[in-house]
């Protein structure tokens, strides 16, 4: 087993369609780091699913908020 | 008219459907291949009564009257896709796109050697999570995955420090294509089309038409096979009158139409 790691420091905004937790949300969409286990993050953003934003940004899919890292 | 010339018939050929929109037959662009089809044949029936004359003593029918026309069409089709099995399982084909799940939670009380299906088929990049406070990744050793069949087999749990459950997984998945069972409120009209190759006569084209069928349900088909032959898709329609159709001598069923004029 990999070593423990840290919960989520992070937001996730998908770059395209996937399901978390069984809720469908389309690309654009952030899956808030509240919501995110680390490694699930992690997995998200090496998969190209979705890219890291910062923990603030609001978790919805039109969000204007630039503060992307 | 000259006299008809001598045909035989040993039939092959290609048979292709096409599906009525409710009452609108099939548009000329909506014709599907059904591929492979190693019988087909068409029964037609005429009902009647008779009424026997009671003024001799002898009974003598003296009417035939007609009292409806029907048929049946039969096919085998060993051509197994989703558009034949859409026609046969009364449904329609949904294609389901490439995508990707996180978070997908097992039940809990997984032990060693629990068989769980996941929600999708053709899974890659699979992980498996626990739900402690800050979760750790389960080691691939552990399960094993037939990806193809989303299929997870648990092998074991580690020993220490011991996951919190529920396990969580994160996949991707292929796209694929399904084929619901008796999805349809109702069930497929077509048109079927068979384009013959009669090889008694050389391979002369023999093009029949039928022009509405209400396709009954598959009634069986061997998912698991021992005999030395293909599995099939036992075919079987009822033919309806196109009343679509414009009142000519060809009627409303359908024609057999043969690329020459004096047979």
């Amino acid at each position: 087993m990999s070593a423990r790691k840290t919960t989520a420091s992070f937001a996730v905004r998908l770059l395209k369609p996937h399901t978390h937790a069984g809720q469908r949300l389309e690309a654009g969409a952030v899956i808030p780091a509240e919501a995110l286990d680390l490694p699930i993050a992690e997995w998200l953003v090496k998969r190209g699913i979705g890219k890291k934003v910062s923990a603030a940004t609001a978790p919805v899919a039109e969000s204007k908020n630039t503060a992307e890292e | 008219m000259p006299q008809p010339i001598e045909r035989f018939h040993y039939g092959q050929g290609e048979v292709l459907a096409a599906r009525w929109s409710g009452d609108t037959p099939p548009a000329a662009n909506a014709w599907k291949k059904l591929w492979d089809v190693s019988a087909l044949s068409v029964a037609l029936a005429r009902e009647s009564f008779t009424h026997k004359e009671s003024r001799s003593g002898k009974k003598m029918e003296v009417r035939d009257i007609s009292n409806g026309e029907s048929g049946t069409v039969k096919a085998t089709i060993a051509a197994i896709n989703t558009h034949n099995l859409a026609l046969l399982l009364s449904s329609s084909v949904v294609d389901i796109a490439v995508g990707s799940i996180s978070a997908e939670a097992l039940p809990t009380g997984i032990v060693a050697g629990d068989v769980i299906l996941l929600d999708h088929v053709g899974i890659s990049d699979l992980v498996v999570t626990d739900s402690a406070g800050t979760p750790v990744t389960i080691d691939a050793a552990h399960y094993e995955l037939a990806a193809a069949y989303g299929q997870l087999t648990i092998l074991s749990l580690p020993a220490a420090p011991t996951p919190t459950q529920p396990l969580k997984v994160s996949y991707d998945y292929a796209a694929a294509r399904a084929v619901g069972i008796l999805a349809a409120s109702s069930p497929a009209k077509i048109a079927l089309r068979y384009n013959g190759i009669n090889l008694a006569e050389n391979g002369a084209p023999v093009i029949v038409d039928l022009w509405k069928l209400q396709v009954g349900v598959l009634s069986e088909m061997a998912l698991i096979n021992n005999d030395t032959s293909v599995a099939n898709l036992p075919f079987e329609a009822k033919l309806l009158a196109d009343l679509t159709r414009p009142d000519g001598d060809l009627g409303y069923f359908g024609q057999m139409r043969y690329l020459d004029t004096d047979g």
